[in-house]
Order: structure tokens, then sequence, then C-alpha cells
């Protein structure tokens, strides 16, 4: 390299082939060598001097833009391809040569202004000030923009900042442009290439997030819809967006639009769940229908709703979802709301596809609450039937009453167990609104129980025989006869008050664990619950404090496991009474400034 | 390729998981904020709640006595004392009568005084002081509104957007007048062109969710409250995590759907943030009562009451909860109170009825004119709710009915000085005469829809 510099040194006159192929020697050597500082002068004036004399100028001009793009110099690579474009004023060395770096080279280095401004943006301290960076940054990459970058990274991050600085149509008409230009190739045909497909991904996302970022549903599921339908979306995409298209038409409230996703989302070879939860969410939607309408359209919406769920059981008869645990919950209610008869077949099927499936969802809530309340519904029929008031209607002799009564209490502790194992039992804790109604509707079958038996009050003391010798005994003892009344009467009562003690003591044990349990657990406003409170506010008055002491103090503790005992003060069920106050509605309300 | 789009995607869940933590507080100072504050920067208090927002011109703006009054005036709202409030922001307006910032304040204080008229003269006092003053032509529109106005409060606010037609506020607050109006379509639309404006903007990201909650597309209220309130996981975080309007609106469609704990949660959120929240105080002070915490829910209600004593429903909620603490003077003077703020709350009879039934002894009454008035009030209740009981509500009220008459008969035949009491636990018939007691229980079926 000495020997080099020294020849050019001497040499009289720079035109001399060997000195500037020297020169350029030196200056190369010290561009392999990582002595930029030192190359960039010499590769300049070699540049300058010989350019379009020598092809030394256009490889000097080559390794100055080299290295500017090395050091992401973007300002003087873009200064360098300035300087040899004619139509920007400057003087060309080698055309041909030129044309290959000089269109990349300004793609890249407007590419990387913009960049600069993007990070500038994004590391601003206040968020809330930073629009004005972050226009600058949409703009950068928008003077950026070139058509031949298949990847659109200039549109995309354009599209990005203009969201960020709050112009979401300018974002959203880029992004459309994007997609619309990856999915349409120049000559009419769907681009396959990687970079295109990557873009085209990336401008969905982003249309996505923007719709998201501006609350806009409608259009959040017409883009998931067009992305569902996009030629350069992989499938699992495509049904991904098909299902989130579905879900937010169902929320809209958009039938037909739900539906043709519901087509499209089928057509893309979901599995067996992504399939089931589709169905599902397509065929509640005429319930959800159904619940919100007025009393005009009801009937119209219940058929509408029963046939659509009726339809989804069908087709997935065979499987195990909880879904199918829901779906027969519903169709349950709404035959039981129009009286239909099968509306039974339908509460049964709720309990038993829970209890076919083996573990899972199924057994959770709300699923198990809806099954809970299913079987509880099923024995309701017969409690019915015992809580006629004929059934517990007496009349005739203490014997008689005795043994009707007997007997209807066989029926209620029958009852009472069948409440127990189908309901109390099977369900625990996985169910405790509808297990606790259920613990309250055995306590209203002794309610149904000591109730008839408190009011009868028509007792014929003697059968007829007995009367008979009474009557007599009237005429010719009547002390005697007013003794043996007497004795009856007292026998009647005492019968009739063990009989009720005991019935009470389980009435309340039961009433007081539901109303208790409730209140540990938060369980509001279900109806059997609700009546067991109004029951045991009534009986505190009827019993008296004290007897509901007596029986309340000796109920076991579900909360700990029966270790301890519920606790009573004096009247406290009438602070659990009370009617629910009107909701609320929210309201804009105007607060203060400081 | 430095790609700034999303890399993960946003996907909906078909059921929202709310992993929320709230607590209570007691907030008093306030910490003031940076002086140039944008608007809608939240003021806050020492302890964390939010006592306001920040307006337009970044603060009250005042200096000197009229200062002092307006602080005075903002330390007394702190409280719930609206009466020195107003009086204070009186003062602070004739100090300096060319802030529109004492005559908003006013405005406010005097509409939850329930002086309208004299809420939307302050409200014009303070954009006509500064035109450039929107929180207090929202609030204009808004009490128009309110008031019965709408097409009034409409012309208004149109007119006002046609000279600031970028303005989010006003675009927000014409979407939620849109809202209350039922035209959702419009509501919404307005409020996504605020968010374009400013798509940081929280009152109509708030605006969007609660009117699909009016609207009843509760899917739709329940994406937009988790974008606000916990966002979609790192691609999207939640825009205002702490926002004690969008907390209320999830907390009321948690405690209809009967997801009662994360209700609550919100709801104190909410309170937290918001002390002033009326509908969160009374959402939870109703909700303490139901789960038999009347001790709790008592300084909320009382709260509520003292922040708009004008609330028909927060004075019949302190009445129930006095009630049940046995406060029953006290509790009178609540229902009477939210009866003459709304002569249709049914509810407030059924409670009359309650408390008058089932009270020892209420002061002022002899034992007989109690009964006649539990009879009384039940009767108004069930005549007022008409046959059946609204859904959802079991009030037994034929039973109570049923059995005040019982009493009544009972202390018919009773001699003065006192009913004995009941035949407690003797387990037989009632004492010969006495009324039979209530019909057979038939409890109802135990399915609801």
């Amino acid at each position: 390299m000495a020997a080099r510099e020294d020849f050019v040194r001497v040499a009289s006159s720079p035109s001399i082939p060997r000195a500037i192929e020297y020169r350029y020697y030196v200056a190369e050597q010290l561009f392999l060598y990582g002595h930029w500082d030192e190359a960039k002068p010499r590769f300049e004036s070699l540049w300058r001097e010989q350019c379009g004399v020598t092809a030394y100028g256009h490889q000097a001009w080559l390794r100055l833009v080299t290295m500017a793009a090395k050091e992401r110099d973007a300002d003087r690579a873009l200064a360098l391809s300035e300087a040899v474009d004619p139509k920007s004023g400057g003087k060309s060395c080698d055309a041909k040569g030129e044309a290959e770096y000089a269109n990349p080279l300004r793609l890249e280095a407007g590419l990387e202004k913009a960049r600069k401004k993007l990070a500038e943006a994004e590391s601003s301290p206040t968020p809330a000030k930073s629009t004005p960076a972050w226009r600058e940054a949409a703009l950068a990459y928008e003077r950026a923009d070139n058509p031949a970058d298949a990847r659109a990274e200039a549109k995309l991050n354009a599209a990005y900042a203009w969201r960020k600085a709050g112009e979401g149509k300018k974002a959203a008409l880029l992004y459309e442009r994007v997609i619309a230009e990856t999915e349409v190739g120049e000559d009419g045909k769907v681009s396959a290439s990687t970079s295109a497909k990557e873009a085209n991904a990336h401008a969905y996302d982003g249309l996505l997030a923007l719709h998201h970022e501006t609350f806009d549903y409608a259009s959040l599921a017409a883009t998931n819809a067009r992305l569902a339908r996009s030629p350069l979306a992989t499938e699992s995409r495509r049904r991904e967006a098909a299902m989130q298209a579905l879900l937010v038409d169902a929320g809209l409230g958009d039938r037909d639009a739900m539906v043709e996703m519901h087509g499209v989302h089928g057509s893309l070879h979901p599995s067996a769940n992504e399939r089931i939860a589709a169905d599902y969410r397509v065929s509640v939607f005429e319930y959800d229908v159904w619940a919100a309408a007025d009393h005009t359209a009801r009937d119209q919406a219940r058929t509408r709703a029963t046939r659509s769920l009726v339809a989804f059981v069908r087709a997935h008869e065979r499987e195990t979802s909880a879904l199918l645990v829901e779906a027969s919950y519903r169709i349950a209610m709404l035959k039981r709301d129009a009286r239909e008869p099968d509306a039974n077949t339908w509460l049964r099927q709720t309990v038993q596809r829970r209890d076919n499936s083996a573990a899972g969802e199924a057994r959770k809530a709300p699923h198990a609450e809806h099954a809970a309340e299913a079987a509880l519904l099923l024995i309701d029929e017969e409690m019915a039937a015992f809580d006629s008031p004929t059934r517990h209607s007496y009349g005739g002799t203490p014997r008689e009453i005795l043994r009707k009564y007997r007997d209807n209490a066989k029926v209620a502790v029958a009852l009472d167990e069948r409440l127990e194992r189908e309901v109390v039992r099977r369900y625990g804790s996985a169910a405790p609104e509808w297990v606790l109604a259920a613990v309250a509707r055995q306590g209203a079958l002794f309610d149904t129980l000591r109730t008839g038996l408190y009011n009868a009050t028509k007792v014929t003391y003697f059968d007829a025989q007995g009367e008979a010798v009474v009557a007599s005994l009237r005429k010719t003892n009547p002390d005697r006869a007013v003794e043996l009344e007497d004795v009856a009467k007292d026998t009647w009562r005492s019968s009739k008050k063990k009989e009720l003690e005991d019935a009470d003591t389980i009435m309340v044990r039961r009433y007081a664990t539901a109303a208790h349990e409730a209140r540990r657990l938060d369980i509001h406003n279900n109806p059997v619950i609700a009546r067991a409170l109004g029951r045991l506010v009534y009986f505190t008055e009827i019993l008296g404090d004290s007897a509901m002491e007596r029986y309340v103090t000796s109920t076991p503790d579900p909360s700990t496991k029966g270790a301890t005992k519920l606790a009573y003060t004096s009247s406290m069920y009438t602070s659990f009474l009370r009617v629910d106050p009107p909701a609320t509605q929210p309201q804009t309300t105007n607060t203060l400034l400081p | 390729m430095m790609l700034k789009t999303f890399s993960t995607k946003i996907l909906l869940p078909v059921g929202l998981l709310a992993l929320l933590g709230a607590c209570g507080g007691d907030d008093k100072k306030v910490v003031a904020p940076a002086p140039d504050s944008g608007a809608g920067t939240p003021v806050m208090t020492q302890a964390g709640g939010q006592v306001g927002v920040v307006d337009s011109a970044g603060g009250s703006g005042l200096t000197g006595a009229a200062r002092s009054r307006y602080e005075e005036g903002w330390q007394a709202w702190l409280n719930g004392d609206l009466a020195t409030a107003k009086k204070k922001f009186q003062e602070a307006q004739s100090l300096d009568p060319k802030s529109p910032a004492p005559p908003y304040s006013l405005g406010v204080v005097l509409e939850r005084l329930g002086d309208v008229a004299g809420a939307q003269q302050s409200y014009r006092s303070a954009f006509s002081a500064n035109p450039d003053h929107e929180i207090s032509m929202c609030a204009y529109a808004l009490s128009l509104a309110g008031a019965g106005h709408a097409g009034e409060a409409d012309t208004f606010i149109s007119d006002k957007r046609n000279k600031k037609p970028n303005s989010p506020r006003l675009a927000a607050c014409n979407a939620e007048m849109k809202s209350i109006g039922k035209d959702h379509a419009t509501a919404q639309q307005l409020a996504q062109d605020a968010l374009r404006m400013d798509p940081d903007f929280k009152d109509a990201m708030v605006t969007i969710a609660r009117d699909h909650y009016r609207a009843r597309k509760l899917d739709l209220a329940k994406y937009a409250l988790q974008a606000i309130l916990d966002g979609f996981g790192d691609a999207s975080p939640a825009r205002d995590k702490d926002n004690a309007e969008a907390r209320l609106i999830r907390g009321l469609i948690y405690r209809e759907g009967g997801a009662r704990a994360v209700a609550l949660q919100d709801f104190e959120a909410a309170v937290k943030r918001r002390p002033d929240l009326v509908e969160a105080l009374v959402n939870l002070g109703s909700m303490r009562l139901e789960a038999g915490n009347a001790n709790d829910a008592m300084p909320v209600l009382e709260s509520a009451t003292r922040f708009a004593p004008n609330n028909a429903l927060a004075h019949l909620n302190l009445g129930d909860c006095y009630r049940l603490l046995g406060r029953y003077a006290d509790a009178k003077k609540e229902f009477d109170l939210a009866l003459s703020r709304d002569s249709s709350l049914a509810a407030a009879h059924y409670d009359l009825g309650l408390m008058y039934l089932t009270a020892p002894t209420i002061p002022g009454n002899s034992p007989d004119s109690q009964v006649s008035t539990a009879i009384k009030e039940l009767e108004t209740y069930r005549t007022m709710r008409g046959p059946k009981p609204p859904p959802g509500v079991q009030d037994d009220i034929d039973d109570l009915i049923a059995r005040a008459k019982a009493k009544q008969a009972e202390l018919k035949q009773t001699p003065a000085g006192g009913a004995p009491p009941p035949a407690a636990g003797s387990g037989s018939a009632k004492p010969s005469g006495a009324p039979p007691a209530a019909k057979p229980a038939t409890p109802p079926p135990a399915g609801k829809k």
C-alpha cells in the first residue's frame, strides 16, 4: 500500500491509468480492513473525479453506497442515490449499474428514516402527546412506499402509525390496500408468494385490531367474514375468523350474517369441539330472541327456539359435551313455558346428559346447577300432589286423623329421602343454589304436613261405640262423661303436639339450613329459598322465639360439616325478608372539576 | 423487516372472566393534577379515589380568594356536604365571574340537589364564560335530556358540534344522548367517531359499552368492557383498567347474571374510584343488604343519599337498611323521603308494611295502629305491583297480609295492655278462637326461567 501511495504521489498526472488504479487499490484495502474513515474521502474523490471518465468512478460510488447502507445512514445513502440521478439534478456515472442499486437504495433509505421516526414515536415519554410523532412516522412510511416492496412494510407500518395518531380512516384504507393488492396481484391472480401472504395476514390483524380499538363491532364482524374467505389465509386462520364473525354477528343480533358464517365455519373442517361450539351458538340465538320477546312475539319465538335447540341436540346426540346439558335444559324450560307434555322428557335428558359426562365442564356450574334444577323439577310434580290441600284435610276421630297423618308422613319422608338422594347428595357443592332449594323444598314437605295437622280442629273424639257410651253416661253419670271427654281431648292434644313437634323439628332444620347457607354463599333470588325465608318468619310468630331457637340451634351447621350448630338470635329471620327494589339504570353522572 | 401490527390476534372469548382486585377505601386529600394535565385526566385523592376530571383548561385556573373558596367547596363536595359546596362555589363564582369552573361545579351540585333549572343556568354561565368549556356544554345537554327536553338538547349539542366538529367530547356527549333516546345505531356511530378523533377518549369507550347495555346487547357490552378494563392480552392492553363507570356497568351485568361475587368487586372498585358515583353506591349497599350485612351497607347508602339527596332508590335502600338495624324512626323517614321523590315506588310500601308488621314497637304507634298501618301499606304494595310480582321477585305478599290481619284480629280479642305472645312452642293449635294459620304451605314450583 505504501509503495502504491508513493507511486501516486510522484506520478505527475493523476490521469495516468496506473495511478488511478493504485489510488483505488489503497482505498479498497482500507475499506476491506474496516478503516472506513480513511477509505471514505479516497472513494469520494475518486467518484467525483472519475465519474463518467473511468469505471473507477462508478466503483467508488458503489463503495460509498455500501458503507452508507452498512452504517444505516439513510440520509447519506439517499444523497448518494440522488447524486447520480439526472432527474434530481445529479450526474450519472454508469446508468445501467446505478439502476440496479438506486431504487432499492432509495426504498431502504426511506424505510430506514421512517423506522427512526417510528422508534421516536414509540419512545415518547408522554403517550398522550405523541400524536405529532406518530403522524411524522406515518408520513415517512407513506413517502417510503414502493410498489416493488412485496412485504408492504411501508404501508403496514404507515397504517400502524396512523392508528396510533388517531387517524383510523387512513389506517383502514392502507390495510385495505394491502389486502386488495396481495389477494389479487397485478395480473389478476392470487399471489402465492410468502411475502404477500405475510403482508396479507398482517393487514388483516391490523385491521381487526383497529376495529377493536374503535369498538366498531359491525366492521369487526365484516372483516372477520372477509378473512374467513381469504384465499391467502390458512384454513385454521379462516376457521377462527369465521367463528369470530359468527360470535359478533350473534351479539349484534344479525341472524342472517351469523347463519352465513356458520356455513363457512362448517366448511373449513372444524374439530368436533369447534363444530359443537359454533352449532350451539347459532341454535341458542333463537332462545335469546325468545327470552327478550314481548308477549305478542313470544309464542312464535318459542317455537323457533325449541326447533333450533332440538335440532342441535339431535345433531350431536352421541356426544358428551356440556353444551348438550345446556340445550336440553333450555328446551325443557321452553316446553314448561308452553305447558307442553314432554317437558319432563327434556328435564330427564338434562339430568342424564350431565350424568353421562364423566368429568369436566358438564359437572361444574352452571351446567350442574341446571341439572340440579331439572332433577328438582322432576320430583316437583309428585311433591305438588303431596301438597294438595285435600290430602291434608283431616276429620274424624283422633285415631283416624293420626292414621291418615302418619300415612302422609311416610310419603313426606319418602319424598324427603328422594330429594336427598337425587338432588342434595348427587350435586352437592357443584350446584349450591339448587341443592339448597332442594333442602328448602324438603322443609316445605314437612311444612305442608304439619300445617294440615295444625288445622285439624274438627275432631270427633269418640267413635260410634264410644259416643254411645258417653251419651249414655251423660244421662246417668254426667261427671264421668265429662271426665271421659276431657281425657279424650287431652290425649288428642298430646298426640297432636308430639306429632307437630316432630314435624316442626325437621321443617325448621331444613328451612334454616337453606336460609343460613344461602346467606353464607350469597345466593339470592331463588324462589324456593325465598319461600323458605318467608315461612321461617311466619313460624317465628306461630311457634315463638324459644321454640325456634331450640330447633335452629340443634341444626348442624353445614359450613362446619356439622361440627357446630346454627346460631339463632331473636326474630332473626325478619331481617332475611325483603323485596328487591327496582334496578338502577346506568347514566352519565356529571362530576366536579378540581 | 419491522412490522408494527399486532402479532397476537385478538379473539373474542365466549365467556368472560374477571380477575379483579378491589377494596374499599377512605379518600380525602386530593392530589392536585399537574398544571399541564390534559382534558379528561382523573383527579385523584391520596388513597386512589377519583373525584373528578380535569377539564379542557387543565384545572380550575382560579387564583387568590376565588381559588380558596373553590377549594373549600371542593372539600365540602368530597365530604358529601352539598349545601356547603353550593355556597362556596357561589362565592367563588362571584369572586371570579370569568372562570367557568365555579359555575360548572355549582351546576353539578345543584343538579344533585334537584335544582335542575338552577343547574342548567349554571352550566350556561360556565360555557358563556368560556366558549371552549365543553364539559359544561355536555352537562347542560344531558341535563336538558334528563329533564325530558331531548329535542332541545339535541339541537343544542348539534349546534355546538357544527362549530367544533373535531371535538371528541361533544361527539361522545351526542352519542350518549342518542343512546338515552334509544337511537342505538347513531349512538354507536357517534361514539366511534369520537374515538377516531381521539383513540384514547375514555368517555366514548364507556358510552359504547353503556349503549350496548341499554340495547340489551350484553355480549357486545361485555366485549367493550373487557377492552376497557382488562384488554385482550399483550396485543391489546386495558384501555382504562380502573374506569369507574365501566366497572359500574360491568357490575350491573354481573349482578343481573347472578355472578354476585364479581359484581360486588366491581361496585366496590367503582366506588373507590368515584366516591360520588351514586348508582354504584346504591348497588353496593343493596347487595350488602341482600347478603345480610346491614352494618356495612349503612355507610355506603348514607353516602349515596348525601351525594344524591333526590335519589329515591338511595333513600329506599337506606330505609331498608335502618329497618334491618332496628332504627325504625329513621327507616320511616327514609321510606317517606323515597316516596316523596318517587311515588311509584311500590317497594317502599312493601318495606313499610313489613316494618310495621314485624317491628316489636314503633314509637308513636299503638299495637293496633301499627298493624293497621302494616295492612294498609302491604295492600298498597299489592295494588301497585299488580296481580303478579315482577319477574324474579318473591314477595309473599298474600301471606304477609293474611298474617297482619290475623294479628289484628288477635289484638281485637285481647284486652287492652297488649296481646299475649302466640302459643310459643306449644305445638298445639292456637288458643281457641284464634284465626287459623296461614293456608297450607304450597311452595311454588321450583322452576324459574
